[in-house]
């Protein structure tokens, strides 16, 4: 028993090196700008925000955009690092649920043979424009010219 | 102990089942660090495919208290993780040792996969192209040097050698099971939510973003902490309890 006891005593420990890992990753991240890029943010409520892309830079990322609207005082975000990038979990103080999780939605297609958004996966309609949910989230979205992204307040289908 | 289903081994699934749910959550907050494989491949390896298969289901379904029940997730879980529950009881309880053959084949597999697909650039987003061809040259040199070591172990001979053959083997199966887990998830995925082709197939990209990095964990812990672990486990089950050949009478 005594045995039994050290082993799990040792993967216990193991467990909270890990957890001091993970604290240690948690440290957010500053506004890194918008490099060559140009974004306009044309709405910012509780349910959605829309941003235009007027010059494209394809080295930032829509991360870099919300970052640099937060920044600025015109929006907030909150969410954790995961293997697809930065997971957005709140927006403008509203935090995803079981039930509502916050939808990443763009006009950029597919560029250079990579699919970036896939109508299949659901659309969102802002100012006559069909934006389609992205493949990837918000850090693996580049700031293409010319394009729209949203972060929008979606129901999940599957809850 | 392995094969017996008595109090002692559900005890042990129980704990090993609580401690993987831990380390799947602790680890959640770091991308690409899970040692969720290694952990529950040195329990199956010690206690046999049964306890495996017990704790395997127990861990699909209990996790969902932390993560949700998606139904997606616990049939993909239940599949994966009786499978490999299975594949490494199985193993664990054979005298035999692994063949030689199959650890230089899944590495010389695993190596040629990650090279060309480095040497060709998959279709990722173009902020994700270094990581990604970074994460693929990382495991072709992971999958190359678990190679060389197991052929240098195959010319030296003895007791030791042959362990180390059996942990580089356990982590080369590990690391192909671990890609067949993302390749389950592209499978069910798209027929679960019933995408097209095309959808299917850039979903299939977006995976290896999660894939890489969790492949070279999965080789890197089982080579580190496999034998580590099989210790433990190995004298936790091996323990005779105190009251093992008192008679009833004895007990009153």
């Amino acid at each position: 028993m005594k045995r039994m006891k050290r082993a799990i005593a040792l993967l216990f420990c193991c467990a909270a090196a890990c957890g001091g890992i993970s604290l240690a990753a948690c440290a957010e991240k500053d506004g890194a700008g918008l490099g060559a890029a140009e974004a306009a943010l044309l709405e910012s409520t509780s349910e959605y925000v829309v941003i235009e892309v007027r010059e494209g830079d394809l080295t930032k990322s829509l991360y870099d955009a919300l970052l640099h609207f937060q920044d600025r005082g015109e929006l907030t975000i909150g969410g954790r690092e995961d293997a697809f990038g930065f997971y957005l979990t709140s927006v403008n103080g509203v935090e995803a649920t079981d039930k509502y999780y916050w939808g990443v939605y763009t006009t950029l297609g597919t560029l250079d043979g990579t699919e970036y958004s896939n109508a299949e996966y659901g659309t969102y309609e802002y100012g006559g424009q069909t934006l389609a949910s992205a493949s990837y989230g918000v850090s693996g979205l580049p700031l293409a010219d010319g394009e729209l992204y949203a972060v929008v307040w979606t129901k999940n289908p599957y809850a | 102990m392995k094969g017996r289903l008595d109090v002692r081994t559900i005890t042990a699934c129980a704990v090993v089942t609580a401690l993987l749910i831990a380390v799947q959550y602790v680890l959640g907050f770091v991308p690409g660090v899970e040692l969720v494989t290694v952990l529950l491949l040195s329990f199956c390896f010690s206690y046999g495919a049964g306890a495996g298969m017990i704790t395997a289901t127990a861990f699909s379904l209990l996790r969902c208290f932390v993560w949700g029940f998606d139904p997606k997730v616990i049939v993909q879980y239940l599949i994966y993780f009786n499978l490999f529950a299975l594949l490494f009881g199985l193993l664990g309880r054979r005298e035999k040792p692994i063949a030689v053959w199959i650890c230089p084949v899944l590495l010389v597999l695993m190596a040629a996969g990650s090279a060309a697909a480095a040497m060709v650039g998959l279709p990722v987003s173009v902020l994700y192209q270094t990581r990604v061809n970074v994460m693929l040259w990382l495991l072709f040199g992971v999958m190359s040097a678990l190679l060389v070591l197991y052929i240098v172990l195959l010319c030296v001979g003895g007791k030791g050698a042959r362990f180390g053959r059996e942990t580089a083997s356990l982590a080369a199966l590990a690391a192909f099971c671990t890609v067949w887990f993302t390749l389950l998830d592209d499978v069910l995925t798209p027929l679960w939510y019933g995408y097209t082709l095309d959808a299917a197939i850039a979903y299939f990209y977006t995976g290896f973003l999660a894939m890489l990095p969790q492949t070279v964990c999965a080789a890197v812990s089982v080579v580190v902490l496999f034998p580590v672990l099989k210790r433990i486990f190995g004298r936790a089950g091996k323990r005779t309890p105190s009251n093992i050949g008192r008679t009833d009478k004895d007990m009153v």
